[in-house]
């Protein structure tokens, strides 16, 4: 019997290897995902517990700020430093800062593009060996006005002990000499990410707030036990921090890696398995034509004794055969996919730690079992029938298909389509995750339906689509016609790949559509200006840039709009201390735990016509520095209203409290890069472990405040046109260079500039927006550090407390070309003025602030130019809910560029 | 007609006190209803004796097929009842039938004998397989000797003349020592020169084996090498001759058209 199937197979091979190769690919996507998944995940674990080796325990905030990048932390106290210290059990206590930053070489090039692949990190060197685990290969350690840098980017870029390198940071670009490089253990640096190490006083100064640390790493005495150390702090830390073990603080720190790789695995594993679900129809068409074909040998054997048992299994055992042969050489295929994919992964930036592949039984159980039993499942109603076959047909007759009538191919058809219908109408209206379920599941239930319903319109339908055809072809168009009716079952297997393939593209493709057409009509809604300036970097652009796009003359208006993230207490205080949360918030935060918020701050004076914030109470004429205006959405999670007191919890000046002033009828943005923030981190923590600061927790964003990472901002490194053309061509595990963009968002904290110019729009609705506090108070001159800035995040202090410093950030802010539209002459001045000397080709433009035309913007195009500034328009934070994820009100992954409102949707 | 007694004693099978290998009493097979109704079996009872090879004669849709695949398992009455040996196939379950069919039926069809993934040699032994029995070796060689198929043995069924394809079928037939074995047209698709061949070796399966065969055919020349010969006509036994020549059936068949 065996001898049976094995021949049976081996004479309609060709046709059951093209059978098997949706197997074959379902198999090897599952496998390869999964092997790539635990082999990322491993090697995240191990490097983690690498960086943070000597760490027993972490001190820090315990006031975590979701973000839509993932979370942060309020900045801890640096005189809990030396509280820690006199603590027993304690060997060695140490505060880190960590911020990203960008370099700029000898040449007055960025270094690495802080928007693409690993961002850059600027740390502190810790002057406590033990817990410092980076070692001089040569020079010293920092000094104020020097930092240590690590190997690679020093081999990269060509420098070594002695140079001077800039440091750009929120205030702007300060001078340094290279007093040493560093690696980490042996490694050159961590997975890329170029690390700069300023002396901790200046790296408190400059990357984070005198006085401050983003969290605390303790050495315990010897052999103290991780936890028992950790026990022993707890009672004396002071309130509002917390400790956590080495350990712990580690596998939180991999933490949003494997969320990462967890999500990046699971979109391909869908994949796997659209390809096995449409394995499974191929399958069950292969094997229907062969059991048709076979139908007398079957009664042949049915004749000579063979039992209905013994003619199923000879069929299914040659769908398991094919099952396992070809779930094996997905396995197989698998692994190779896995390498494959991690060198993918490398070249797209995401470069992971080098570990040979991890290869656990468990990722291929799953998988090849699936295949298995996916191809028998498929082939056991041909084999069914195949068992049903009359042993006299072995005289006579071939077999007559009876399938499009059989009773329960109707009623499968029937129920399937019900099924699918009900389905999707709950999904609907369901909460995302479940509608995403149902709804995926209703679409498998409704090619199950038209599939099993073939037979019923298959017949007329061939007729109709058919007609033209026999017109044309005559006897050829009829016969084909003909043939497509005949057997409407078989046709309408055999459709069933085709039509599950275009029904996957189609509603990929219409939920694409939908979602930019949603993101586009709430931006366009929102941004009545004619242009919006974005900047190239995440470190934003300087408040200069509105200010001096606001003088040019064609300009009528211009306003710059910041942003930053801050906690909102959870349940919230709500009005009078109302408990009760209406909306409710996220149900997976515990009491005390902060929910993310975005707050944007504008200057009201200025925002007329350029953003549209739809008041529904209140006035942001009130917006002052200690008020806010809230999205309904927002407001109704907190139950509060006009009057009302909102508390927010910013990372450099901890809680704030601020009076509600107005009410937003909806988010001026909507986000649509979740997914590129997600790479971001990746980048991020990875650049923190390569220094072995693993920064704040992995929740806790040690990148610093202001400036989150916009991937996609093409940056300094790759302007726009060229996006394309520096797409990975970077060999292998190299850190990122110039050139290779990063996808996503733009701005984390400052700004985008709305241009309104005249007479293209002779009215704007008075819009409201959130009012920016005209006096002022933390604004310009300050440097103060005194009355909190309000959630507003610390690009502009720095600015003001480092007057040195030149150009701020995003000065290589730039207005892309081709996205305005239309001939008019405010373009081309708009241009230079934010782009100075930058040539038709979009190059960038090395003469930083070099004047063109003669309107350049002084800081708007170069570090080297600028002199101190003035941040006149300091904006006020102004809290509103942005979903998460939402970053800039632009919504523009681009680089820094201007968008006509209009076209903004278009990019 | 056969009038022998319809409860022989196994025991008592010997030469000359025939006993029948199969038998049907009043078989009535009725295809379609109404307007349609066709009786291709109406009210035959007959029986084949051991060791005997009969021949099924009767025009074009007279029944023979249909008699035969009642008689040996493949088809059910309407009404009526069919023994072999002893067992009423008519009451059997499914499973049984099947499993009676493996181990005591053997069967040569017009076409499409073999199962054409398998070499001759697997389709010979393959009832013994399907039953997971080991083929009786010494019986084996004398099967396939007899056969005189040498070296093709380990050839598809493609690979072999249509004469060829139906010695493995009768071989295949004999291999599992069936109490009787069914043939309908088993030369309806050869020359007369291969026909010959087959029925030659049938004879002597018959002769020198002891096997008992029932052949359906509408040739008089087949039917000269059997035994005996029934006669059907409109679904009814209509007539019987022992050892049949070719003339003598030819005659008897005349006096049908007439
Ligand atoms: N499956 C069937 N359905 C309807 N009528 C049938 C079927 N099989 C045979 N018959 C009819 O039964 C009669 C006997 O057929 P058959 O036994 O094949 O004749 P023979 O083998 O003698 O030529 C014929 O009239 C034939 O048309
Ligand atoms: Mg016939």
């Amino acid at each position: 019997m065996f001898t049976l199937t094995v021949r049976g197979l081996r004479s309609h091979l060709l046709r059951l290897g093209a059978t098997a190769l949706a197997v074959v690919l379902g198999v090897s996507f599952m496998v390869g995902t999964t092997v790539l998944g635990d082999t990322v995940k491993a090697g995240f674990d191990e490097a983690f517990a690498d960086v943070n080796l000597g760490v027993d325990a972490v001190v820090r905030s315990d006031r975590e700020i979701p973000t839509p990048f993932g979370a942060e932390r309020v900045r801890i106290d640096a005189t809990v430093v030396q509280q820690l210290s006199g603590e027993p059990n304690v060997a060695a206590v140490a505060g880190q800062v960590r911020r990203p930053i960008r370099l700029i070489d000898t040449a007055g090039e960025p270094i690495g593009n802080p928007n693409a692949g690993p961002p850059t990190f600027g740390l502190n060197w810790s002057e406590v060996p033990d817990l410092n685990n980076w070692d001089l290969v040569a020079g010293a350690a920092p000094t104020p006005g020097t930092l240590v840098l690590d190997r690679r980017t020093a081999t990269d870029a060509n420098i070594s002990v002695g140079d001077s390198i800039g440091v750009d940071i929120a205030s702007g670009t300060r001078q340094f000499t290279v007093s040493g490089i560093a690696t980490f253990g042996e490694i050159d640096n961590f997975a890329g990410a170029p690390a700069a190490l300023l002396s901790t006083a200046e790296a408190q100064e400059l990357l984070a707030e005198p006085g401050t640390f983003d969290w605390i790493t303790v050495a315990g005495a010897n052999g103290i036990d991780q936890a028992e150390l950790v026990a022993g702090l707890s009672g004396s830390l002071p309130d509002g921090t917390e400790a956590i073990t080495g350990e712990a603080f580690s596998d939180e720190s991999a933490g949003p890696f494997r969320d990462f790789i967890n999500q990046f695995t699971t979109f391909i594993t869908a994949f796997g398995v659209i390809a096995l679900f449409v394995g499974g129809f191929i399958i069950f068409n292969t094997f229907a034509v062969l059991v048709a074909q076979r139908m007398r040998e079957l009664a042949l054997l049915r004749a000579v004794g063979a039992s209905r048992g013994q003619v199923l299994g000879s069929v299914l055992g040659e769908a398991a055969l094919v099952g396992v042969v070809a779930s094996a050489i997905g396995a197989v295929a698998g692994v190779a996919l896995a390498a494959g994919l991690r060198q993918l992964l490398d070249a797209l930036g995401l470069e992971l730690p080098p570990r040979p592949l991890a290869l656990e039984s468990a990722a291929f159980i799953l998988p090849v079992t699936l295949g298995i039993v996916i191809t028998v499942l498929s082939a056991l109603l041909p084999a069914l029938r195949a068992s049903r076959v009359a042993p006299v047909e072995a005289m006579g007759a071939a077999a007559i298909d009876t399938s499009a009538r059989s009773t329960p191919r109707l009623v499968v058809g029937a129920i399937a389509a019900v099924g699918a219908g009900v389905m999707v109408a709950i999904g609907w209206s369901a909460e995302p995750t479940r509608a995403l379920q149902l709804i995926g599941a209703g679409l498998v239930a409704t090619f199950v339906a038209v599939t099993a319903l073939g037979p019923l319109y298959l017949r007329p339908l061939a007729g109709f689509i058919g007609a033209p055809l026999r017109a044309i072809t005559g006897i050829t168009g009829q016969l084909a016609t003909e043939n497509a009716r005949r057997n409407p079952a078989r046709t309408s297997s055999t459709t069933a790949a085709l039509t599950i393939g275009i029904g996957l593209v189609t509603v990929i493709a219409i939920a694409a559509a939908s979602a930019s057409a949603s993101v586009a009509s709430a931006t366009q809604r929102s941004f009545t200006s004619d242009l919006i300036v974005t900047p190239d970097s995440f470190l934003g652009l300087s408040p200069q840039v509105a200010e001096d796009i606001d003088a040019l003359d064609e300009v009528d208006v211009a306003t710059g709009l910041r942003f930053t993230f801050a906690g909102v207490d959870q349940p919230s205080i709500g009005p009078q201390g109302d408990p009760a949360v209406p909306d409710g918030g996220d149900p997976t935060l515990g009491l005390g735990d902060l929910r993310g918020a975005t707050v944007l701050g504008i200057q009201p004076d200025r925002i007329d016509g350029l953003v549209d914030f739809e008041v529904t109470s209140g006035s942001l004429d009130d917006l002052t520095g200690a008020t806010v205006a809230v999205s309904a959405d927002e407001a109704s999670k907190l139950g509060v209203g006009v009057g009302d007191q909102v508390t927010l919890s910013f990372q450099a000046t901890g809680e704030q409290s601020f009076t509600v002033v107005g009410g937003l009828r909806r988010e001026p943005v909507a986000s649509r890069w979740r997914l590129h923030h997600l790479a971001r981190d990746v980048r991020c923590q990875r650049a923190a472990r390569q220094q072995g600061r693993p920064a704040g927790a992995d929740r806790v964003r040690p990148r610093g405040g202001p400036h989150r990472g916009s991937p996609g901002s093409g940056t300094s490194g790759c302007r726009l046109p060229h996006r394309r053309g520096c797409r990975p061509r970077r060999p292998h595990r190299q850190p990122c260079r110039p050139g290779r963009p990063e996808r996503g968002v733009a701005v984390r904290l400052a700004c985008a500039v709305a241009v309104h110019r005249p007479h293209r729009r002779g009215e704007h609705a008075v819009a409201g927006g959130v009012r920016a506090n005209q006096g002022d108070r933390s604004a310009a001159g300050g440097g103060h550090q005194g009355p909190p800035d309000r959630g507003d995040d610390r690009a502009g202090s720095h600015g003001d407390r480092h007057r040195g410093h030149r150009a701020g950030p995003g000065h290589r802010a730039r207005v892309r070309r081709g996205v305005v539209r239309g001939a008019d002459t405010g373009r081309t001045h708009l241009q230079r003025a934010v782009h100075p000397g930058r040539q038709p080709g979009g190059h960038r433009d090395h003469g930083h602030g070099g004047r063109s035309d003669g309107r350049a913007v002084p800081g708007v195009a170069g570090q080297s130019s600028g002199g101190p500034r003035r941040h006149r328009h300091r904006m006020t934070a102004v809290a509103h809910q942005a979903p998460a994820g939402s970053q800039t009100p632009t919504g523009s992954s681009a680089p820094a560029r201007a968008t006509t409102s209009h076209h903004h949707q278009e990019q | 007609m056969t009038t022998t007694d319809p409860a022989p004693d196994a025991g008592a099978a010997t030469q000359n006190t025939p006993t029948l290998a199969a038998r049907a009493e009043n078989a009535l097979k009725v295809y379609g209803s109404g307007d349609t109704e066709v009786r291709a079996l109406d009210g035959v009872t007959c029986g084949f004796e051991t060791g005997r090879f009969t021949a099924i004669m009767g025009p074009s849709g007279s029944g023979k097929s249909t008699l035969m695949h009642c008689v040996a398992g493949l088809d059910t009455l309407t009404g009526g009842a069919v023994f072999i040996g002893d067992t009423d196939i008519t009451t059997l379950r499914e499973r049984d039938l099947t499993q009676l069919r493996r181990d005591r039926i053997g069967f040569v069809f017009q076409a499409f004998n073999l199962v054409p993934t398998l070499t001759a040699a697997e389709n010979i032994t393959l009832p013994m397989d399907l039953a997971g029995r080991k083929p009786d070796k010494e019986w084996m060689d004398n099967v396939v000797s007899t056969v005189g198929l040498g070296n093709r043995l380990n050839h598809r069924p493609s690979e072999l003349s249509g004469g060829q394809q139906q010695r493995v079928a009768v071989a295949r037939a004999l291999a599992a020592r069936p109490d009787i074995i069914f043939a309908d047209e088993p030369t309806g698709n050869l020359d007369s020169r291969a026909g010959a061949e087959i029925l030659d070796f049938m004879r002597q399966a018959v002769t020198d084996l002891g096997q008992t065969i029932v052949m359906v055919t509408h040739d008089p020349m087949a039917a000269a090498y059997a035994n005996r010969a029934l006669f059907l006509a409109d679904g009814r036994i209509v007539d019987e001759m022992d050892d049949p020549t070719a003339e003598r059936v030819l005659d008897r068949l005349k006096q049908f058209g007439e």
